[in-house]
């Protein structure tokens, strides 16, 4: 049939250009979706490495300093702005990256122990990446 | 084809331009395709990698501890990390991160060590070559597909939407793929990240339940309470765990739990934790151990326990006399033998065994497990306590340094108690029914230089009050020949060398034998006696209800003989290899002794009837000894016996 009507291969041309273009145009939203995937994938990772620092730090810190003297030590070290409301206190800091916030609870979830929190978010989240954190509990040096 | 020549050829040079540049399109989607599909493979795999060997050096940093410092180094950029048993040093050698030599991860482009000792930090930044994978698996995969390409091109001429179609198929699984693996590659990323957080919230629990532990033993010690009940409370605990389990959600938001629990085998510790986080689960187990002793048995040995044909041991609910078979287990709690199987005495620890050749005497009855023998009319069941490994080491106590004087103190129309001199003399002449109130008379110290202490004969109703004050009193010579009291919480010690004691204690009693018989007494006075390990003590009590009520912690040996009524009650310890325990003291009152010798071979001769424990390298007996474990047993005076002194945590494993 294609062989015998010769002027119809510029339209099948022009069908198949444009089925090809539909059949692109409902792949594109797929490469995009994939793009992005792969950008909060990366982020994902970088935050809980970052939120990981932060625990390892403090674990190190707990096995070698009390609480207060983590505290202090904390506040002449880094670049934290840190906030305590009865037992709570938060330290926040902002790099060029990561905006990164610690939470640490005194005497939660029982006495002697220090319940621990990093939340690690995006500065420039334009994927809208869901914070990444770190959680546990940490037993400080007593003297 | 034939009839319309030109304008076919027209037409296929337009259809062959067309489809080129169809083709080229498709072509660069496909290689972008190809590109995404190896740059996730080299991404996934590269993080692997750099993962492995992050986990690698964490479980090496949290484990440094070494005497000489700095824990951590970076010399030539390499890092040095240091524990007490071991040093190992990560480098990046052309390409590799090496593990003291040996290559671990390949692909490597940075490795970047910050140190800060003074901080605790260490800064590891790793990277991974750019694209190296990239290459490969273009070259390998792309080559191929673009010949078939250009096969396609020249063989179906004017077949376009035959060739679009294939291309669509071809790019529609090339899509599907692309797709397929980035969302299997999101998954990873989600796991590896879970992964991470599942660990720590696995340590949570872990370190949740060491506090706990800690928290209530604190408190049950500072409140005095004695190993035994401390031991029972720890218990109780663990057995609320096992009743209700404990979870923790983080407070964070995050959806994670943990689930941990703690258990007790002797003297260990085991605390497990699992941490759950998404789909993710980490299992972290820690050991602890507690490095005093708990005492719950009336024998312990490391070495060999012979047993001689007539000897009763009794447990906790044994009656005392001659005891035909004991069938129930707490009724034959009588022998408990430390410690593995000494292969002195048994060639093959392997079961079955003859005990004879570790009881004398007695004929091993069943199989190692049943651990029960017999010896004439008696069956004895012998426990192997796996959970202590090595006694605790005794510790002298340190002499303290000091000068000061006690105050001087005199009873109306007697003679005083402390002379002038600072020495302390009780007879008959010292007040009768009076205090003496060291605690308060001397505040606020508690270390003091006595050049001479004598108790030459029993005051009735005499007492020293200590207070809530453990005071330590130096002694140039020191005297027993009576009874006196010590009253408070606290404790009376008496540091004296060997040379300079004297004990006259023959149809007497001797020490502080307080209102009530509860061996609790014994723990007011701590005699501490310092010698050459050859001298040895002379314990002799005989008639009349003579006995001993003292405690002792010595480096000598030790000649304990009790006659008749003649009865030991306290708590002695010693780092002498010899200890004599001899004599016919089998009648009531019993001795009540706990007699902690880890390097000595206890030798036992006569019919001496005990109810305590009896801890020592070795036993021997060559008489008749009656011993039951008292449970009632509380709390030795000496730190190295204490269990919750200190603990001993072990680094938590993974499993």
């Amino acid at each position: 049939m294609l062989r015998k009507g010769k002027g119809l291969t510029l339209v099948e041309i022009i069908v198949a250009l444009a089925v090809f273009a539909i059949v692109v145009a409902s792949l594109l939203p797929a490469f995009i979706f994939v793009a992005r995937l792969n950008v909060v994938s990366k982020s994902g990772v970088d935050a809980t490495a970052v939120a990981q620092l932060e625990a390892e730090r403090f674990y190190a810190y707990s096995r070698n300093y009390t609480y207060a003297e983590t505290l202090a030590l904390t506040d002449v070290t880094n670049d934290y702005t840190i906030v305590t409301v009865d037992t709570v206190t938060t330290l926040t800091r902002t790099d060029a990256d990561v905006e990164v916030t610690i939470t640490m609870t005194n005497g939660s979830p029982a006495a002697g122990m220090v319940q621990f929190n990093v939340l690690v978010e995006l500065v420039h989240n334009t994927q809208n990446a869901l914070p990444e954190q770190v959680d546990t509990i940490l037993l400080f040096m007593l003297t | 084809m034939k009839k319309s020549k030109g304008f076919t050829l027209i037409e296929v040079i337009v259809v062959v331009a067309i489809i080129g540049l169809f083709l080229s399109g498709v072509f660069a989607i496909f290689d972008i395709g190809v590109k995404m599909f190896a740059k996730d493979q080299t991404q996934v795999a590269n993080q692997e990698s750099i993962r492995t060997v992050m986990t690698s050096i964490e479980k090496k940093i949290r484990k440094a501890n070494h005497a000489s410092q700095p824990l951590y180094e970076n010399i030539d950029g390499c890092l040095i990390i240091r524990s007490s048993t071991r040093t190992d040093t990560y480098c990046l050698t052309s390409g590799n991160i090496t593990l003291n030599g040996s290559a671990i991860i390949n692909r490597v482009s940075v490795f970047d060590v910050d140190v800060s000792n003074s901080n605790y930090t260490v800064s590891i930044t790793i990277s991974s070559v750019p694209g190296s994978m990239r290459h490969s698996a273009q070259d390998k995969e792309g080559d191929p597909m673009r010949n078939l390409v250009l096969k396609t091109r020249l063989n179906n001429r004017g077949m376009a939407l035959v060739t679009v179609l294939m291309v669509m198929l071809v790019l529609s699984i090339l899509s599907t793929g692309v797709i397929v693996i980035a969302v299997a590659n999101f998954d990873q990323t989600s796991t590896t990240v879970e992964h991470s957080q599942a660990y720590y919230v696995a340590e949570a629990g872990v370190n949740y339940q060491v506090k706990r532990f800690e928290n209530l033993t604190a408190t049950m010690v500072a409140a005095d309470y004695d190993t035994t009940e401390i031991i029972d409370a720890v218990d109780d605990m663990i057995d609320d765990d096992a009743e209700f389990g404990h979870s923790f959600t983080t407070t964070g938001g995050m959806p994670g739990s943990f689930n941990s629990t703690i258990s007790r085998n002797g003297n260990y510790m085991y605390i497990s934790s699992t941490g759950t986080v998404g789909g993710v689960t980490r299992t972290l187990t820690k050991r602890l151990r507690m490095p005093g002793l708990i005492i719950d048995k009336a024998i312990l040995t490391q070495g060999y326990l012979g047993i001689n044909a007539t000897d009763v041991f009794l447990g906790a609910s044994g009656t005392y006399g001659p005891v035909q078979t004991l069938t129930a287990e707490e009724d034959s709690v009588s022998i408990d033998k430390l410690g593995k199987v000494s292969e002195v005495y048994i060639p093959t620890p392997e079961p079955p065994l003859t005990f004879v050749d570790v009881i004398e005497n007695c004929t091993m009855i069943g199989t190692l497990e049943d651990m029960t023998c017999q010896t004439g009319a008696y069956q004895y069941k012998v426990f192997y306590d796996d959970s202590v490994d090595t006694l605790p080491p005794i510790v002298l106590p340190t002499v303290p340094n000091t000068t000061l004087k006690l105050q001087t103190y005199t009873f109306s129309g007697k003679s005083p108690l402390v002379s002038s001199t600072g020495n302390i003399l009780i007879n008959s002449t010292t007040a009768i029914g009076a205090t003496y109130d060291l605690a308060g008379a001397n505040t606020p110290d508690t270390k003091f230089y006595v050049p001479s202490f004598r108790v030459e004969s029993t005051v009735a109703d005499f007492a020293i009050d200590v207070g809530n004050k453990d005071i330590e009193l130096v002694v140039d010579s020191f005297y027993l020949s009576g009874e006196f009291k010590v009253i408070g919480t606290g404790s009376l010690t008496v540091f004296v060398d060997y040379d300079d004691l004297i004990l006259n204690c023959k149809n007497k009693v001797c020490g502080v034998k307080g209102d009530t018989a509860t061996p609790t007494v014994a723990d007011k006075f701590i005699l501490v006696v310092r010698g050459d390990p050859t001298d040895e003590i002379d314990f002799t009590a005989g008639q009349n209800q003579s006995s001993f009520y003292l405690s002792v912690i010595t480096n000598v040996s030790m000649d304990i003989t009790l006659y008749g009524n003649g009865h030991f009650y306290g708590f002695i310890a010693t780092t002498s290899e010899a200890v004599k325990l001899n004599g016919t003291g089998n009648a009531d009152p019993k001795s009540s002794l706990l007699l902690y010798a880890p390097n000595a071979t206890v030798t036992v001769d006569g019919s001496i009837n005990m109810d305590g424990a009896l801890i020592a390298e070795s036993y021997s007996s060559n008489g008749q000894a009656v011993m039951r474990f008292n449970p009632d047993f509380t709390s030795p005076p000496f730190d190295f016996l204490d269990p919750f002194a200190s603990f001993q945590y072990e680094p938590t494993i993974e499993q």
